[in-house]
């Protein structure tokens, strides 16, 4: 028999009936000379001999592509595995039922277990609550609501101490059925952080507007005469350091402002709001400033009712009139007016200033944003009214933008909802494509 | 009109009462915190109180009730001033009992005119 020629194991390989005891076969030890062995007999006169040499040359060659692929596939688990390990966010692995398959060390020193003391147990070992069913009804929803989006809550770890977590659900299969692993990152130290922040912009602004007030009440006082009349020159430098304090207050104010709705996870007293009404408020905030600057406010169509907290959009409104009166030259109107769309409202002011160059359409926005360094300075405000704006808009779910040609003027819009975002979805339409000149900050 | 200004910041009670002496022709007493304020309310008889809330020690709001819990001092009306001027913040100090609120850094110039609006039935005793 020509195959006796051969070793074994090729015998095996060629007797091998179908492709899967084939393969088998191919993981069978194959001496180190079978394939000079099959080499030569492919050089053989005799064709059966040949056709079988050419046959184990074919298995040998497919048996070293397996080879390959799996010494790939465990140098690639092991990458996998050390990258897990060494993770700085714990991953724990839990079964359809909720009982702990895995954790990486992050999650064992995020929690203070070992992976034995966790593995089969169930997963409310690690969260607030007790109750297996909650846990696992909890774990549940978040994957059918909140699949792939982090949401915030609370575990718990070995010494019994509750702490606050982000958490991605997401699912694997593997050869047991579905796997689900949560991606948890401790936010104690970020939630101490927030804390802290809050806490020094309350005590700095405070520590600040105190003696703030103090001296303008003091240089007011002076100013009104009840101590005798003060000499001119010296009620000058009494209105200059009146004026550069009222800056001071204002800055402080303005920060704080910001702060609070950019941090503060308290929402807005909301309630349905006239824009006729905020407009006119916003138009006595400003009457002064415009008479003092020789411009003129026009009021265009005003009407709808927005979902809103009327106070602050009044800020917003006489932000933007006070920004268009400022940059307007004397003599130039200022408009205001409203455009009543599905969904939303929207305000309107605008200018024939002196516009924005469309490299500052976008920066102007944020905090310090002047087209001018010295716009502070010279047009007077602390350079946070837009950014503040921006929040105010952001707060109400709305968006806020400008549109402006430089030379001709700008005009500022915000729009927001009509109604509470517990109303339905889907009637608040977008506004058309910005264009070149046209900027919606995000 | 004999008012009891009471603030912990001896500058601001210092501003208030040349405001209102000099301005409103107004009898100024001072209390440095609300223990000081307990202390003194009853000897003084004020028409009105002016009373800052953060205080250390006995604040704003634990100096009203303590007013009110008192008869002869229960009477009297009481004007916060704060900082904290949001209208929630207002709200929740009005619902203590207090007549209004004067927001802080408050204008000396218009402070007489101010609290006499937030009088009880706008009126000076």
């Amino acid at each position: 028999m020509i195959l006796a020629e051969f070793t074994p194991s090729a015998r095996d390989i060629l007797r091998a009936p179908s492709l899967n005891q084939r393969r088998l076969a191919q993981l069978l030890p194959v001496p180190a000379d079978i394939e000079t062995v099959a080499l030569e007999a492919r050089r053989s006169p005799d064709p059966e001999k040949r056709l079988l040499a050419g046959e184990l040359l074919r298995l040998l060659a497919l048996q070293e592509i397996e080879r390959r692929n799996l010494e790939e596939l465990r140098a690639s688990s092991a990458q996998f595995r050390a990258i897990v390990e060494n993770l700085l966010t714990a991953l724990v692995t839990i079964d359809e039922e909720g009982r702990i398959q895995g954790l990486n060390p992050a999650a064992e020193r995020m929690y203070g277990y070992t992976r034995a003391e966790l593995k089969g147990r169930s997963v409310t070992l690690l969260m607030a609550t007790d109750s297996h069913e909650k846990a696992l009804s909890m774990l549940r929803r978040t994957l059918s609501e909140r699949k792939g989006q982090s949401v915030e809550g609370q575990a718990r770890r070995k010494n019994g101490q509750l702490f606050p977590v982000e958490l991605m659900l997401f699912e694997t299969s593997g050869p047991h059925g579905r796997l689900f692993t949560g991606n948890v990152r401790d936010l104690t130290d970020r939630k101490a952080a927030q804390r802290l922040q809050t806490d020094l912009v309350s005590i700095v602004s405070h520590e600040l507007r105190t003696p703030l007030a103090s001296i303008r009440g003091s240089l007011t006082l002076i100013g009104t005469g009840i101590f005798g009349e003060v000499p001119a020159e010296a009620a000058e430098l009494v209105a200059i350091a009146e004026r550069n304090c009222n800056r001071l207050i204002d800055l402080v104010s303005d920060l704080l402002d910001l702060e609070r709705f950019e941090n503060s996870e308290m929402p807005l007293e909301m309630e349905a709001t006239a824009l006729r009404e905020v407009i006119q408020r916003g138009i006595e905030g400003v009457k002064g400033f415009a008479a003092q600057q020789g411009v003129t406010i026009e009021v265009g169509e005003t009407g709808g009712s927005v979902w809103a907290n009327g106070s602050r959009l009044v800020q917003v409104v006489v932000n933007l009139l006070s920004n268009a009166i400022k940059f307007s030259p004397p003599g130039a109107p200022v408009r205001i007016l409203t455009v009543e769309r599905r969904g939303s409202c929207e305000v309107r002011v605008e200018d024939k200033g002196r516009g924005i160059p469309r490299q500052f359409l976008h920066s102007i926005f944020e905090r310090f944003g002047q087209v001018e360094t010295s716009d502070s300075r010279v047009k007077g405000g602390t350079g946070l009214g837009l950014a503040i704006c921006k929040s105010i808009v952001a707060k109400h779910l709305g968006q806020i933008g400008v549109e402006s040609e430089e030379g001709l003027g700008s005009t500022f819009f915000f729009w927001i909802p009509k109604k509470s975002p517990l109303h339905p979805l889907g009637e608040n339409e977008p506004l058309s494509e910005p264009s070149t000149h046209r900027v919606i900050t995000q | 009109m004999r008012v009891l200004i009471v603030d912990d910041e001896n500058d601001v009670r210092r501003i208030a009462k040349l405001s209102l002496t000099r301005l409103g022709g107004m009898e100024v007493h001072e209390a440095e915190n609300g223990f000081h304020c307990l202390e003194s309310v009853a000897g003084i008889q004020p028409d009105l109180i002016l009373l800052d809330v953060m205080m250390p020690g006995m604040d704003g709001p634990s100096t009203l009730r303590a007013l009110r819990e008192e008869p002869e001092t229960a009477h009297i009306p009481v004007i916060f001033v704060t900082a904290k001027s949001q209208r929630f913040e207002t709200d929740s100090l009005c619902r203590l009992g207090a007549a209004g609120v004067v927001a802080k850094p408050f204008d000396p110039r218009r402070l007489t005119e101010e609290i006499l609006s937030l009088m009880p039935g706008g009126t000076v005793h």
